[in-house]
């Protein structure tokens, strides 16, 4: 039995590579993430673990008395400005060596092109002490101004080397000239970081928060004394207010963040995985009960040799597991390239730290999860046709009386549209209610689900009837010979075309509600913004570069312009939370925003006032009139709030276009909690003036502000709308791969439907039929297959979509011509994908067909 | 016995001369037709008779133009098949005969109706309803038209094969073996049916068959033997044909 079942796997084998491919991808990409995160593991811990840490504590101030360690020297940059007198007091503790005061800010280095250099990654300009010197890859220490070293990915993208002249952006200002004297590579400094590293002297001058403040502060210890023992006499010496942490807990801190166990971009690939092993299992499962049911007078022959049951059973499950071993072992080859391509790609975006330039770390773990995942996935789909498989009556299948079975269950279905009709109602039903009754959209969604299921084969014949028609009218007797095929066996067509509804229904599903949410935040932003231009620092990121005041002044000066309001923002914690709190000129701020304000008025927002969102005054149990402390570093202030107005229309991605937060207070209230300068500009057009001449005339105004970054009120939208394009691409190439397994599937069985049909091919090339009619014939039946899975896929995508929409209380529009460019082109690839079944079929020996007893 | 190479082709259906066919090579190689010539008149039932392996139905298959030949030459309807490819084989097929299998004659997906015009409607011709009623109703299948083949009994579906054999009017009708899978009743009947075809429509008939029975109902048998020809039998009976196989050897 064993060489029985070995030959007729490799019989099969053309046919099992095509499902196995699933199952590597599947594998693949299970594995790949494994080997993505134990390479970065370990190179991170390579990196940071080993190092000796430069400075022993790091003290930094939390005005709440807790704060978190620092996860990367960008952390710096959030630090909260402490008065500079704090160094003399750390000096004095027993067992310091030294307490360097770390002065950092926003210095942003443009790049040969004259722009801001870096995307995604952050500026950070900050002091250098010689702690710094064993670090420099090459060159020395800033010694004075006009100096600066940077870090070691700058100098290699951008070319730059010692000796260079650079230009540099400090606070939003005019570029300035300084000369690179050194380049660092050092773990603080990770590539996420553009690094502008100035003598302390200069860094004092050009970045201090405010006269006599400084970030925070470094800490050597005299030789002997413990770092965590400094760590505790500081912490006792200082008081409430400051934090110390040792330098291994930041590097441990760095090594933990270097490794993307928890980030997004694993789980995604997590994601892709389980979708591709679902699409492999029923492509599996189908495989195999075709070729089982290709060979059921082989089965047959056996059982009369004497082969039982459970032998003929085993033998299918030693294919499934063969092929599941092999599709493993190929997987995690394939995740090691993928761990390592994904690692590649993630250092050349600019937005992720993982360093996977270490040996690649194929565990054993990894190995074991991958074959026990892939044999296990092959195992499962090959259960169902392998007790078939046993069941084969020996002599009526010798006869080859059995033919495969075509009826529909009409049980089945009657379940299914019983659940389907149900489902849809419940959906409907909960949609509608107000407000929308999740619950119901949950139940609904399983219901429809396994409606959907039962009703599949009664979908695909009806389907196939239905979308035959209008083929039949154009490809005449060649399209109702495909129509007819298609129909034919409704329960095969109904599990090969399964893959493709998934990927199809999760598709629809996706852009529908992406179509709302774009729609939601192009309408948010309609609705709230008056102003024409937004100006703001270029770089992306956690930390918005400053713009200098000179620009709002600039700007408030122009006649082209009606209304320039200037928006500066700090963090703060309002009434006990953690909020950003911005600044704006009451006068200034409805000429260029219409908030809905709910109660109060913003023309009230005075000094000593505070305006709320109606979430954080819910939250905080605010109402106009209520007292609220604000506090930072800085100080603190309690102010009255004057206003709750409500951003509800907008959702984050028009809210991120915005220099909106929680709270607003008068420009004199923030600058007595905050050193920040303008975090945006908002300026409206003064009617008259055409959009080319204002925005030229802004365009002159800041023309020696290489930051600034000027956008339309058009250009906004489009950013806002375009935020999620980025996750979108991700998955819908994930789901394209699904939607192309799921094609693969299609082109299976339509290639073992030609062999059971080789017969009636024969005979239609004896009375006539050409190759090429034969080839469309089979093209055809390929989109009626593609065209069933677009319709219920799509439909059911949308349909969901459409209610989640509405869940979510977004715009509920459904993306008519997108679904159906989506529904088009699978059917253009279902075409392509046919052609190698078509040219299989055109070839069909008439004679050995049609004499074949 | 054979006839020459001088007959005048436009009064022929279908001939072969002197058509050498095998299959496989060296050592394996198999003769099925060994330099065979013969001719079928239009407007006449022709048999081919001979035993298992005598070449018979490699014939009929070369006489289609359903297999080259490897030598000889043959023409169907006046034409050479001989040169034409694919294409120009399929379009003859298609224009000029009509073939009835011994099973496996009707499409599954189609329906009796569809299955009789399937022809007309791979090649996109317009059927003459006045004659496509005719046949049906001699076949008797008016009743049947919207049934699926599946519904129908085997001497049923073997009328309906005979029925698109004479869609579309061909030059020669090839029926191999069609009586095979029927019991003798309906076989008797198909048969009628195919000589009425004959005497009433003019059709040329040339049925492969080992059934002495079958044969009997054509207006001459070709006797063939390890791909030779070896006799021909005019105007012949059930008992004649009998006699002459088992002289044969069959």
């Amino acid at each position: 039995m064993l060489r029985y079942s070995v030959r007729s796997l490799l019989a099969a084998k053309g046919r099992l590579l095509l499902t196995a491919i699933a199952i590597v991808l599947g594998v693949g990409a299970v594995a790949g993430t494994f080997v993505l995160t134990d390479t970065a593991g370990a190179a991170a811990e390579a990196a940071y673990a080993e190092a000796d840490p430069r400075v022993d504590v790091v003290v930094r101030a939390a005005p709440d008395g807790e704060g978190e360690v620092f996860s990367d020297i960008t952390g710096e940059l959030f630090a909260e400005p402490m008065p500079a007198s704090v160094v003399d007091k750390a000096a004095r503790v027993d067992g310091v060596a030294a307490a360097t005061a770390v002065i950092s800010g926003d210095a942003q280095l443009l790049g040969r092109d004259g722009r801001v250099v870096g995307g995604g990654r952050a500026p950070l300009g900050r002091s250098l002490d010689a702690s710094f010197a064993p670090h420099l890859r090459a060159g020395r220490l800033p010694g004075g101004p006009g100096e600066a070293v940077i870090d070691r990915r700058t100098a290699r993208d951008q070319r730059f080397d010692v000796g260079d002249g650079v230009r540099v952006v400090v606070s939003g200002g005019e570029a300035q000239a300084v000369t690179v004297v050194g380049v660092l590579g050092s773990p603080e400094v990770s590539d996420a970081v553009v690094l502008v590293g100035y003598d302390p002297a200069t860094a004092g001058r050009l970045l201090a928060p405010a006269a006599g403040r400084i970030s925070y502060l470094e800490i050597h210890a005299d030789a002997g004394v413990p770092a965590p023992l400094l760590r505790d006499r500081l912490t006792a010496a200082l008081g409430p207010g400051y934090q110390a942490f040792t330098g291994t807990d930041l590097a441990a801190e760095r090594a933990r963040n270097a490794t993307p166990t928890e980030g997004g971009d694993t789980q995604f690939f997590l994601v892709a995985g389980v979708v591709a092993l679902v699409a492999g299992m029923i492509l599996i499962r189908n495989t195999f009960t075709i070729v089982l049911a290709s060979r059921t007078r082989e089965l047959a022959l056996l059982r009369c040799l004497g082969a039982s049951r459970a032998q003929l059973r085993r033998s299918v499950l030693l294919q499934s597991s063969i092929v599941g071993a092999v599709a493993s072992l190929a997987g995690v080859a394939a995740g090691v390239g993928l761990g390592a391509g994904f690692g590649a790609l993630l250092r050349s975006t600019d937005e992720a730290v993982a360093d996977v330039t270490g040996t690649i770390q194929v565990l054993p773990r990894t190995v074991a999860v991958a074959l026990v995942v892939g044999i296990g996935t092959a195992v499962m789909s090959a259960w169902g046709p392998a007790r078939r498989a046993g069941r084969v009556a020996p002599v009526p299948a010798l006869r080859g009386e059995v033919v495969a079975a075509g009826r529909l269950g009409r049980g089945r279905t009657l379940a299914g549209a019983v659940l389907g009709v149900a489902g849809a109602g419940l959906v409907v039903a909960g949609t509608l209610a107000s407000p929308v009754e999740s619950g119901f959209l949950l139940a609904g969604t399983a219901a429809i689900t396994l409606g959907v299921l039962a009703l599949g084969p009664a979908l695909a014949w009806s389907l196939a009837r239905l979308l035959g028609a209008p083929i039949r009218r154009v490809a005449g007797v060649v399209g109702a010979l495909a129509s007819g095929n298609a129909a034919r066996q409704p329960r095969r067509t109904a599990a090969t075309v399964l893959p493709l509804v998934i990927g199809l229904t999760l598709i629809s599903f996706l852009t529908t509600l992406a179509a709302g949410t774009k729609a939601s935040a192009a309408g948010g932003l309609d609705r709230t913004l008056r102003a024409d231009y937004r100006l703001k620092a270029a770089g992306a990121g956690m930390h918005q570069p400053l713009l200098s005041p000179r620009v709002p002044e600039r700007l408030a000066a122009l006649p082209e312009l009606a209304a320039v309001a200037a928006f500066s923002g700090t963090a703060a914690s309002v009434g006990g939370h953690d909020g950003g709190v911005t600044a704006v000129d009451p006068a200034q701020l409805p000429r260029v925003l219409d908030l809905q304000v709910t109660s109060g008025a913003l023309a009230d927002l005075t000094t000593g006032a505070i305006a709320v969102s109606r979430e954080a005054a819910t939250t905080l149990g605010l109402a106009v009139g209520s007292p609220v402390t604000v506090r930072t570093a800085r100080g603190a202030r309690v102010l009255t709030v004057r206003a709750v107005y409500d951003t509800a229309t907008l959702d984050d991605f028009a809210r991120q276009q915005l220099p909106l937060a929680d709270f607003l207070v008068a420009p004199a209230d923030h600058r007595a909690l905050a050193d920040g300068g303008v975090t945006m500009v908002l300026a409206r057009r003064r009617d008259g003036v055409t959009p080319e001449v204002a925005r030229a005339a802004i365009a002159r105004a800041v023309a020696d502000h290489p930051t600034v970054e000027i956008a339309s009120a058009g250009e906004l939208r489009r950013q806002a709308t375009a935020a999620i394009d980025p996750a979108l691409r991700l998955f819908y190439s994930l789901l394209g791969l699904a939607v192309v397994v799921g094609l693969a599937g299609v082109v299976n069985t339509l290639v073992l439907s030609i062999q059971e049909r080789a017969r009636e091919l024969g005979l239609l090339r004896a009375v006539g039929m050409d190759r090429r009619q034969v080839r469309s014939m089979v093209a055809w039946e390929a989109v009626i297959v593609a065209a069933i899975g677009s319709v219920v896929g799509l439909g059911l995508g949308a349909f969901l979509g459409w209610a989640v929409s509405r869940d979510l209380d977004l715009p509920a529009t459904v993306p008519a011509g997108q679904l159906l460019v989506v529904a088009v082109a699978a059917c253009a690839v279902a075409v392509l994908a046919a052609a190698l079944p078509a040219r299989r079929a055109a070839r069909v020996d008439v004679v050995r067909a049609v004499a074949a007893e | 016995m054979s006839t020459s190479r001088t007959v005048p082709t436009i009064e022929l259906a279908a001939h072969a001369i002197e058509v050498t066919k095998s299959y496989g090579t060296g050592p394996a190689v198999v003769t099925a037709l060994d330099r065979v010539s013969v001719a079928f008149g239009r407007g006449r039932f022709s048999a081919v008779m001979g035993p298992s392996g005598s070449g018979k139905s490699t014939l009929l298959h070369c006489l289609a133009g359903l297999e080259p030949v490897d030598r000889g030459e043959v023409g169907l309807d006046g034409v050479a098949l001989a040169g034409l490819d694919e294409r120009r084989l399929t379009r003859l097929r298609r224009e000029r005969v009509g073939f009835v299998f011994q099973s496996f004659n009707l499409l599954p997906t189609l329906t009796v109706a569809e299955n009789i015009e399937l022809p007309l409607a791979i090649a996109g011709r317009r059927p003459d309803r006045g004659f496509l009623d005719r046949v049906v109703d001699a076949l008797g299948l008016r009743d049947r038209l919207l049934h699926k083949p599946a519904e129908l009994s085997g001497g049923e579906q073997q009328r309906v094969a005979a029925a698109r054999a004479l869609a579309t009017r061909p030059a020669v009708v090839f029926a191999d073996e069609p009586t095979g899978n029927l019991d003798s009743r309906s076989g008797g009947e198909l048969l009628g049916f195919l000589r009425r075809s004959v005497d009433e429509l003019g059709q040329t008939v040339v049925m492969v068959t080992h059934d002495p029975m079958a044969a009997a109902h054509s207006d001459d048998v070709v006797f063939l033997a390890d791909g030779r020809v070896v006799d021909r039998m005019p105007e012949p009976t059930a008992a004649e044909v009998l006699d002459r196989m088992k002289a044969i050897g069959g």
